[in-house]
C-alpha cells in the first residue's frame, strides 16, 4: 500500500544530456527537504549516473553525480538501479558506486505502485 | 491503479518500453504525441494489452495522418484522456 | 477533484505545451479545479514575454496568460530553472543587475519546494515533457 509521505523520482536520461540529472535531483532534495521519504530510480541510460570517477569539468555546471554521502545528507536513502538496464550495458553491480539497491522487473512494478507521488525525468 | 502516459514512438526510443515493463495488471496506458506512431509497428508488444488498457490521443493521430489505422474504440480525445486520469490514482509520464 | 500540471517542455520546441494547454482547459471544461502550471526544465521557457511567434501561429504566452485570467490558475516558473536558462523577473534583473527582464506576472517566480506542495495538495500531477 502507498504511504502518503513517499515520492519516487525516476531518473532516465544519460548524465551529461543537458540539465536533467541535475534537476531530477533538486527536485528530489527539495523533497525530501518537505519531509517526503525519497526514493530515487535510476533506469535507462539513467544508470550510467551511478558509475565512479566521473570527472567534473572545472567551471562548468556539471551534473551532480549522486554518491550514498550526499545523498544521505538530505536524508534520501533509498537509491535503487534496474538490474536489468545494468546487464544491457554489461556493468556489474559492484563497478556502481556503493549503496545501490539492485531490483528485479518485478521490484520495480512494485516501486511504481506502492510510490503515493511519482516524478519522472 | 496507474495511467501511464508516453509521447515517444516505441520505433525511437525506450520511454514506450520503459513503461510496459513496469505496467501494474490493471493500469493503463495512453499514447500521445509522437507515441502515436506506434499504429506503424503492428508487432510491437503494447498491442497485447487489452483494449480496456490501452488509448490513442486522436488529435494526435489526425496531425500524422494515421487516424484510419487505429478503431474508433481505441481512440481517445481530451476529455477521455482527463478521464481516464481522474480515475487512476495517479498518471505517470514516460518521455 | 484538484489538478496540477508540470510542464517539462519548451513553446515551439517541443509539442508538451501544446499537450498542456488543451488538457488544462478540457480539466476546467470538466468542472475540476485546476490550482496551477508548474513550468521546469526547459519549460520554464514559456514564460518569456521576448518569444515572437510567427504570425498566424498561436501564441502559447497569451493562452497560459488568458488560462490565469479566466480561471485563476497560478503559472509557477521554476526559479533556479528559469535563472540558468535567461529568464529572468524585474527583481532578480535588479539583484543581478541586467538590463533588462523577460518575466511578468502572471507567470511567478518559485521554488521547487512549490512542486513538492502542489503535489502533495493537489489529487493529480500530469506531467508533459518534450
Amino acid at each position: 500500500m502507498s504511504q502518503k509521505d513517499t515520492l519516487l523520482v525516476v531518473i532516465r536520461q544519460a548524465p551529461q544530456s543537458g540539465h536533467w540529472l541535475q534537476e531530477a535531483l533538486d527536485a528530489a532534495m527539495v523533497g525530501a527537504a518537505f519531509g517526503k521519504t525519497v526514493s530515487l530510480l535510476f533506469m535507462g541510460q539513467g544508470v550510467l549516473a551511478l558509475l565512479p570517477g566521473q570527472a567534473q569539468e572545472p567551471g562548468s555546471e556539471k551534473p551532480r553525480l549522486p554518491t550514498q554521502e550526499t545523498l544521505a545528507m538530505y536524508d534520501i536513502q533509498h537509491l535503487c538501479v534496474a538490474a536489468n538496464d545494468l546487464h544491457a550495458i554489461s556493468v556489474k553491480a559492484d563497478d556502481l558506486v556503493k549503496g545501490i539497491t539492485l531490483l528485479d522487473e518485478e521490484q520495480m512494478l512494485d516501486c511504481f505502485a506502492d510510490a503515493a507521488n511519482v516524478l519522472n525525468f | 491503479m496507474l495511467l501511464h502516459i508516453v509521447n515517444r514512438a516505441p520505433q525511437f526510443g525506450e520511454a514506450a518500453s520503459q513503461a510496459l515493463r513496469v505496467m501494474g495488471p490493471e493500469d493503463k496506458l495512453v499514447l500521445i504525441e509522437d507515441a502515436v506512431i506506434a499504429v506503424l509497428d503492428q508487432a510491437w508488444q503494447g498491442w497485447t494489452l487489452a483494449a480496456e488498457r490501452i488509448f490513442v490521443m486522436e488529435e494526435d493521430l489526425e496531425a500524422r495522418g494515421l487516424l484510419a489505422l487505429v478503431a474508433p474504440e481505441q481512440r481517445v480525445n481530451v476529455n477521455t484522456f482527463v478521464k481516464l486520469s481522474a480515475c487512476c490514482q495517479q498518471a505517470i509520464s514516460w518521455h | 477533484m484538484r489538478y496540477a500540471l508540470l510542464v517539462m517542455g519548451a513553446p515551439y520546441v517541443s509539442q508538451a505545451p501544446h499537450s498542456a494547454l488543451r488538457f488544462a482547459h478540457a480539466v476546467i471544461g470538466q468542472g475540476y479545479d485546476l490550482e496551477s502550471v508548474f513550468f521546469y526544465h526547459e519549460g520554464v521557457h514559456n514564460a518569456s514575454s521576448l518569444v515572437t511567434p510567427a504570425q498566424g501561429t498561436t501564441c502559447l504566452r497569451s493562452a497560459w496568460k488568458a488560462l490565469h485570467q479566466q480561471y485563476n490558475v497560478n503559472l509557477d516558473v521554476c526559479i533556479a530553472a528559469a535563472l540558468r536558462r535567461g529568464l529572468v523577473d524585474l527583481a532578480e534583473a535588479n539583484r543581478h543587475g541586467y538590463s533588462a527582464y523577460n518575466v511578468e506576472p502572471p507567470f511567478e517566480l518559485t521554488g521547487l519546494g512549490q512542486l513538492i506542495a502542489l503535489q502533495q495538495r493537489c489529487d493529480r500531477l500530469i506531467t508533459f515533457a518534450p
